[in-house]
């Protein structure tokens, strides 16, 4: 343990703990009322979270005494288990707001997704940083793409798709470990031109409005010798881009009315104003009512009020924007984007490349939550059910953030150790 | 052995641009939109109305008069209904409505979710005593609640048509208000209470209290921080002697008219009597309705408030205003003597009059009520030769009559004043309904002489000539405030009042008084004579085309130092000698020495009278 003393990053530790208080405080907020100081402190949402969180934190400092070759070790297993304890929760899970996700242990639920989160991520490290991996070969890039939609697609069938999406957030770490860029390149062109394609909702106009853009680009390069070749890779392409927003217009017209909702209401809440649109709608005006420097700590009186549903969890960033105005949730955003930071800068300066892919993908996984969850409430994102990181009223969540986190810090020490390298 | 470190840096870049992404967004609807902070306070904040007492009102005498007293309101909140079985009869016998009536008003009021969640008026206007028994009987009921408010209470039961009454703000009075007042506000609908809402009613409170997403209330908002408190009402002091005013009423009793007094020196009105009348309780609490709709229904219009909107021919007592007109135009002296003989000779006898001893001068003919010598003095006054013109003559008549408060508004503050009728040349000018220019003279309009044809006037405007004549040519718009005090302060705040002057020589006023003062002594005013009082007075009697004539006095007390003036109109009664002059006598004693001793006789007798409609 002395060799290890002093190498923590505590930044990061410091990052994390100013999060921890912020985010309980924020669930304090909440769910505290003056007439319930009757009610024991431990049946309370705030009394409830900060146990969790003092668990987590007792589990951070059992982490911090793990080795790297044990935790690099134990992915595979804790990767197997995971996938096992997902599968259980067909036989035995429970089923919370529509989602088949969590399993009742000790009285407590908790949701084998989080496990999974976190066993993905240290899985896909070992086997992306194995020998012999390489990412031009299709085999290698088969098997770690397998890694992650396996458990994504048990996650799509319990029902929980917010869950699943964040797996896919693991394209970070295949982009960062040298994937062609065309590829994230390709996925987001194709993510903007559903985008679009919903928003218009015409896709004829938007196959007519490609078939321009490829005239217009071919005129500019258009080349003697090769202009028929040319022109077919552009009719091509076009062809295959226009059968693509067909196609995002059918699959639509094809899922079921509330994810449907879900979408549509990004675009325009008022038409499901007492439904999806409700949340969003609700959301924005707690959020807006918040100014620039918000209605002080406690003084939410919109949230309070209980206007905005699932206030403790998915939509608690909304009382941080009442409470704490802009400036508040700024800086919340910026106390995020510093730990993400600060985990990029640990990732790069691993010695190992175990600990820096699963660095990133922490990152990735951070980064999608705070992204598809922040952007919900502030209705530039889908409804999506997840958590905000630190935030969120919920065990499960802020254990695994905790887990995810330390285990980095864990790998993160060993930088200077040469027992530690495996170089 | 890593070529792909920059690329580390496009994450982390593209990171940091989606949360400036954000960031910009959080600005955008945070600080730049005022249109979401707008929306949350409107979904969490209710804000009540709290509306204060109104000001109690004084009498002369500065007691009160009227005040407020306390009432409640059940109120019902359809979502939160709850009534224990076993009491439901208990419920609907104290709202006295049968179950399916409830049933039907319940499914109304809940149409919506949240409409159900409101709480609205189940039962006004319950008295403290009711209250106390309600709320022990519902105690375990819910859904049911109470609002406390007010009501009138007067300590006279005097003067409804000076006071007016108040009830809630209608369609109309929202609209035309331009905001001041607000559903469920009160209004002053008629009288002072009316004329003087905006002194009367205070500052209505705002009270602005949390509601959660059912639109429940949850408890006050900021702690109060932004509540504005409720003022009262200021109190008002009037001129009104409540007992003068009881002893009017009483006299009027059974019959039809009005009675003005006046204050000479400063235009306060002592009593302001309008026959039949009613009690103003009447117009207050659950009974508002109903009794209005009697009252309303009443073919003797018991709501008409005849001292402003009655409007007669003033009969003789316009032989005074003539008097002084033609006196001051130097059209005749005190001496000017004119013949008489049952007629006005010069125009075929007409109009007529009784036989006394004529020729006659001024004081004479107005001590007998000499028709044909005001006849005479018309006729000299529009064809005087200081005009030579008989239009220019008939014009310096109008003007004089109008400076003496015919014909116009005297803006009492009190609405709905009607201006009577003082008949123009341009009237009469008018081909198609009258006679056309320079197609009538003096002849033709003789009837103004004596205050028939078309001359009208209020009981109001005759009160006020009367205080005019009183005052030897001066004289105060008649008015009931005398002064306001705000709720805290302990002073009364005087309303400084403008003296008018009609411009007469004051030498024609103690002519023409001493005139009226013979006519109380030994004319046709006899009835209003006081022993140890110099009362000056006219009679009028006034012709009536439907049926008896009215009966009609003016005259003021003491002559020396006026203290009251007073228009008496008693209508279908006959002379005014023999009805209105007593009554005006009464209610003078009463006033100038606080009882009725002299006049005993003529109070029972007039009191019994009553007369045909």
């Amino acid at each position: 343990m002395n060799r290890k003393g002093f190498d923590l990053d505590w930044i990061t530790i410091f990052l994390y703990m100013m999060l921890a208080i912020v985010g309980w405080s924020t669930v304090f907020a909440v769910s505290y009322f003056s007439y319930d100081d009757a009610l024991p402190f431990l049946s309370t949402a705030h009394g409830k979270q900060l146990i969790f969180i003092c668990v987590a934190m007792v589990v951070a400092v059992l982490i911090l005494f793990l080795d790297l070759r044990f935790i690099e070790g134990i992915s595979y297993l804790l990767y197997g288990l995971s996938i096992f304890l997902l599968l259980l929760v067909f036989l035995v899970g429970k089923r919370v707001n529509g989602a088949l996700a969590w399993l009742p242990i000790f009285g407590f639920s908790f949701q084998p997704a989080e496990v999974a989160k976190i066993a993905t991520a240290l899985a896909l490290a070992r086997f992306m940083s194995s020998i012999g991996f390489s990412l031009n070969n299709a085999r290698s890039l088969g098997i770690a793409i397998g890694i992650v939609i396996l458990p994504a697609l048990i996650v799509i069938l319990q029902n929980d798709t917010g869950s699943a999406l964040v797996f896919f957030s693991l394209l970070i770490v295949f982009y960062r470990e040298g994937l062609n860029w065309l590829i994230p390149a390709l996925i987001i062109l194709l993510a903007a031109l559903a985008v679009v394609t919903l928003w218009l909702g015409k896709p004829i106009w938007i196959c007519l409005g490609l078939l321009t853009l490829a005239g217009i680009s071919f005129a500019f390069s258009f080349n003697k010798r090769s202009w028929g070749r040319d022109m077919m890779i552009y009719l091509i392409v076009t062809g295959i881009m226009s059968g693509y927003v067909f196609s995002v217009d059918f699959i639509v017209d094809k899922l079921p009315t509330h994810q449907q909702n879900r979408i549509f209401v990004l675009f325009n809440p008022t038409i499901d104003p007492q439904g999806v649109g409700y949340n969003v709608i609700q959301s924005k005006i707690a959020i807006g009512s918040g100014g620039l420097t918000g209605k002080g700590y406690k003084q939410g009186e919109y949230t309070k009020s209980k206007f905005v549903p699932m206030q403790e969890t998915d939509f608690i960033y909304c009382t941080v924007g009442e409470e704490l105005g802009w400036l508040g949730s700024s800086f919340v955003l910026m106390l995020f984007f510093a730990l993400i930071w600060r985990i990029k800068i640990m990732a790069e300066n691993s010695k190992t490349k175990f600990s820096r892919i699963y660095g990133y993908g922490i990152i990735s996984i951070l980064f999608f939550h705070i992204l598809v969850n922040v952007g919900m409430t502030v209705g530039l994102m889908p409804v999506i059910g997840i958590p905000l990181p630190f935030f969120s009223y919920g065990g499960s969540s802020f254990l695994s953030f905790t887990i995810l986190i330390f285990l980095m810090v864990n790998l993160y020490s060993f930088k200077s150790s040469v027992l530690g390298s495996k170089l | 052995m890593d070529n792909f470190i920059h690329r580390g840096n496009i994450i982390i870049g593209l990171i940091f641009l989606i949360f400036m992404v954000f960031v910009i967004r959080l600005f955008s609807i945070q600080v730049l939109s005022d249109e979401y902070a707008r929306k949350a306070e409107s979904y969490i904040i209710r804000t009540k109305s709290v509306v204060p007492p109104r000001g109690n009102i004084y009498n002369r005498k500065g007691e009160i008069y009227v005040s407020n007293r306390p009432m409640f309101s059940l109120t019902l909140t359809p979502a939160e209904l709850y009534i224990p079985p076993e009491d439901t009869a208990v419920l609907l016998d104290f709202i006295d409505m049968t179950w399916p009536a409830f049933d039907s008003l319940l499914k109304a009021r809940s149409k919506s979710r949240a409409e159900s969640l409101k709480e609205s008026v189940l039962l006004r206007h319950i008295e403290p005593g009711e209250y106390g028994a309600m709320q022990e009987k519902l105690w375990d009921f819910s859904g049911l609640g109470f609002q406390a408010n007010n009501r009138r209470n007067y300590q006279y039961a005097v003067g409804a048509h000076i006071l007016g009454y108040v009830s809630e703000v209608n369609k109309r009075e929202l609209r035309d208000s331009g905001g001041r007042y607000e559903p469920g506000d009160l209004i002053g609908k008629a009288g002072i209470e009316r004329s003087l809402d905006t002194i009367l009613r205070g500052v209505v409170g705002k009270k602005k209290v949390q509601k959660d997403k059912y639109s429940r209330e949850v408890g006050e908002y900021a702690g109060g921080k932004f509540d504005i408190d409720p003022v009262k009402g200021d109190d008002i002091l009037l001129g009104v002697d409540t007992d003068l005013q009881a002893l009017g009423e009483e006299l009027m009793e059974m019959k039809k008219g009005s009675i003005v007094a006046i204050e000479p020196r400063s235009g306060e009105i002592l009593a302001f009597i309008s026959a039949p009348t009613y009690k103003p309780d009447q117009l207050t609490g659950k009974e508002l309705n109903s009794n209005w709709k009697a009252l309303q229904k009443d073919s003797l219009y018991p709501l008409f408030n005849r001292p402003l909107m009655a409007e007669y021919p003033p009969g003789s007592i316009f032989k005074i205003p003539l008097a002084l007109a033609a006196l001051n135009e130097g059209v005749i002296t005190k001496d000017t003597y004119y013949r008489c003989g049952g007629g006005f000779w010069r125009n075929k006898g007409k109009p007529g009059c009784r036989l006394h001893y004529h020729p006659l001068k001024l004081k004479d003919a107005i001590k007998l009520s000499c028709n044909s010598y005001f006849a005479a003095t018309y006729m000299d006054f529009l064809d005087s030769p200081i005009y030579n013109d008989m239009y220019k003559g008939f014009e310096t008549w109008h003007r004089y009559m109008s400076v003496m408060g015919v014909g116009k508004r005297l803006n009492v503050d009190m609405p709905y004043e009607k201006p009577g009728q003082l008949p123009a040349a341009s009237m009469y000018d008018n081909e198609k309904y009258w006679y056309g220019r320079n197609r009538w003279s003096a002849t033709t309009v003789i009837s103004n002489a004596i205050g028939q044809g078309e001359l009208l006037m209020t009981p109001l405007q005759m009160a006020n000539l009367s205080a005019l004549v009183a005052n030897r040519g001066t004289y105060v718009s008649p008015h009931f405030l005398r002064a306001s005090r705000s709720s805290r302060n302990e002073a009364w705040e005087m309303i400084p009042q403008e003296t008018i002057s009609t411009q007469i020589n004051r030498q024609h006023f103690e002519d023409v008084i001493i005139a009226m003062e013979e006519g109380v002594e030994a004319g046709t005013g006899r009835r209003a004579y006081l022993e140890g009082f110099r009362v000056a007075g006219k009679t009028g009697t006034v012709q009536n085309p439907h049926g008896e004539d009215h009966s009609v006095f003016i005259g003021f007390a003491p002559v020396e130092n006026p203290q009251i003036a007073i228009a008496v109109v008693i209508e279908n009664a006959g002379g005014g000698g023999r009805w209105a002059a007593p009554t005006a006598g009464i209610l003078m004693e009463q006033y100038l020495t606080q009882k009725v001793e002299q006049k005993k006789w003529e109070y029972q007798r007039i009191k019994q009278a009553r007369f045909k409609y």
